[in-house]
């Protein structure tokens, strides 16, 4: 027969009565057990992580030290002119115009007539996405001279920037013919990552934009060819 | 003699002492109240002392002056993004005008070395350089000249900056005069 136990008011009054010196006790043993498990256990363990990261950030602070160093002696004026140099000789768009002038000086140095010239820029409205290859822009030229006038024409070009690539010479006995590639790369996006050293510029780099900076380009609107003033050519170094 | 029952169970209960009972009861409870006390007091002290030992291990393992040290560091380098910026673009140029410069090939230098030693009586007629390949038809009124033209390219092939030198043809025109040869080079 199964038995019922009613509980009233009274009888938990009464147990009330009974057992009330043991609540509060009991209360804050079970708060601190609480207190332990949930809180102090996990954060032992996270000392672990917090000391893996106290080692990484000393590490990090050293890191940041000599990047900070880095950058702090480089000058504005001189990575400007760097990157401008750099970003002419290699375009990260398609820089017809600086083709354009290109083209003509080497042919005015030459002393060669561009009969006829056609360019194949395509489309001009979307920036070029991939980063990881380079993209260029194929000219073919016509142009009027002896094979003497034409190696002239081809030095002047080699030697200009922006940087291009003849890859092919087509001399004949009325007209010469020269295919030349016009390479640009877009950059790629720059992500800053603060554990990650910086490099200066190494020495065989310095080299490249000392010789880059003796190439001819032109530089805002007048085409200096090399050792010219140096006014307008912006030597980086 | 054995006494009854009753009189036995009434000796009994004369003997139990109630009060005695109740004391033992009571002490019983005080004991057990004072022994969670202690515990409660005991866990109190446990967590406050594991509560500052895991704040003195914080700041030993991890002191705020690395942390000031790193903010700081981070937001004077925060000034110099711009630089930073810079030199990365720069370095991607580098590397990839430095890939450029390495594959491009100077055709001038070629033509030049081709022609350096080429006699005034010998015409060019037509010259395809395509890659690594040259095609040249050049012209003379006498073979001299041409024979001497041929010896400067077999002392470039020597001199192994040419790898392959036919030739393809060599002709004369009885109406002009002029002996005609063409070659194909390989550099």
């Amino acid at each position: 027969m199964e038995k019922r136990v009613t509980i009233d008011i009274n009888t938990l009054k009464f147990l009330y009565e009974r057992q009330k010196a043991f609540i509060i006790p009991v209360i804050v043993i079970v708060v601190c057990f609480i207190l332990l498990l949930k809180f102090i256990m996990p954060q032992f363990q996270a000392l672990f992580t917090l000391g893996r990261e106290a080692k990484k950030d000393s590490s990090r602070i050293n890191v940041l030290k000599n990047n900070l160093n880095l950058l702090s002696n480089l000058s504005d004026s001189t990575l400007d002119s760097q990157v401008q140099i750099l970003t002419v000789a290699l375009p990260t768009n398609k820089d017809f115009i600086g083709i354009i002038d290109a083209i003509s000086y080497a042919s005015s140095v030459a002393g060669v007539n561009v009969a006829e010239f056609q360019l194949q820029i395509g489309d001009l409205s979307q920036a070029p996405t991939d980063t990881s290859a380079f993209s260029s822009i194929s000219l073919n030229l016509s142009v009027n001279g002896s094979v003497d006038d034409i190696n002239k024409f081809i030095k002047a070009l080699y030697t200009t920037l922006p940087l291009s690539e003849v890859t092919s010479i087509g001399v004949g006995n009325t007209s010469s013919t020269v295919a030349i590639n016009f390479s640009y790369k877009p950059l790629p996006p720059v992500t800053y990552n603060d554990a990650t050293p910086i490099h200066p510029i190494p020495n065989s780099g310095l080299t490249l934009i000392n010789k880059l900076s003796n190439f001819n380009y032109k530089f805002s609107s007048s085409f200096e060819p090399i050792n010219s003033s140096p006014s307008s050519v912006i030597n980086p170094l | 003699m054995q006494l009854p029952l009753d009189l036995q169970l009434e000796d009994m209960t004369k003997d139990i002492n109630f009060l005695t009972i109740k004391n033992i009861q009571k002490k019983k409870a005080r004991k057990g109240l004072r022994n969670v006390r202690v515990a409660a007091i005991l866990s109190l002290i446990l967590v406050v002392l594991l509560s500052a030992a895991l704040f003195y291990l914080n700041r030993k393992i991890y002191p705020q002056s690395l942390k000031n040290e790193r903010d700081s560091l981070l937001k004077g380098l925060s000034s110099f993004r711009n630089r930073e910026v810079k030199l990365a673009i720069s370095s991607n140029r580098i590397e990839n005008i430095s890939e450029l410069l390495n594959k491009r090939v100077d055709y001038s230098k070629i033509v030049s070395k081709f022609f350096e030693k080429k006699p005034s009586q010998i015409n060019i007629d037509s010259l395809r350089i395509d890659k690594k390949t040259i095609l040249l038809t050049i012209s003379s009124n006498s073979l001299e000249p041409i024979n001497e033209f041929i010896d400067g390219l077999i002392e470039l092939g020597q001199k192994k900056e040419i790898t392959v030198l036919l030739l393809d043809s060599l002709s004369l025109s009885e109406a002009s005069g002029t002996y005609s040869v063409s070659f194909t080079v390989n550099l």
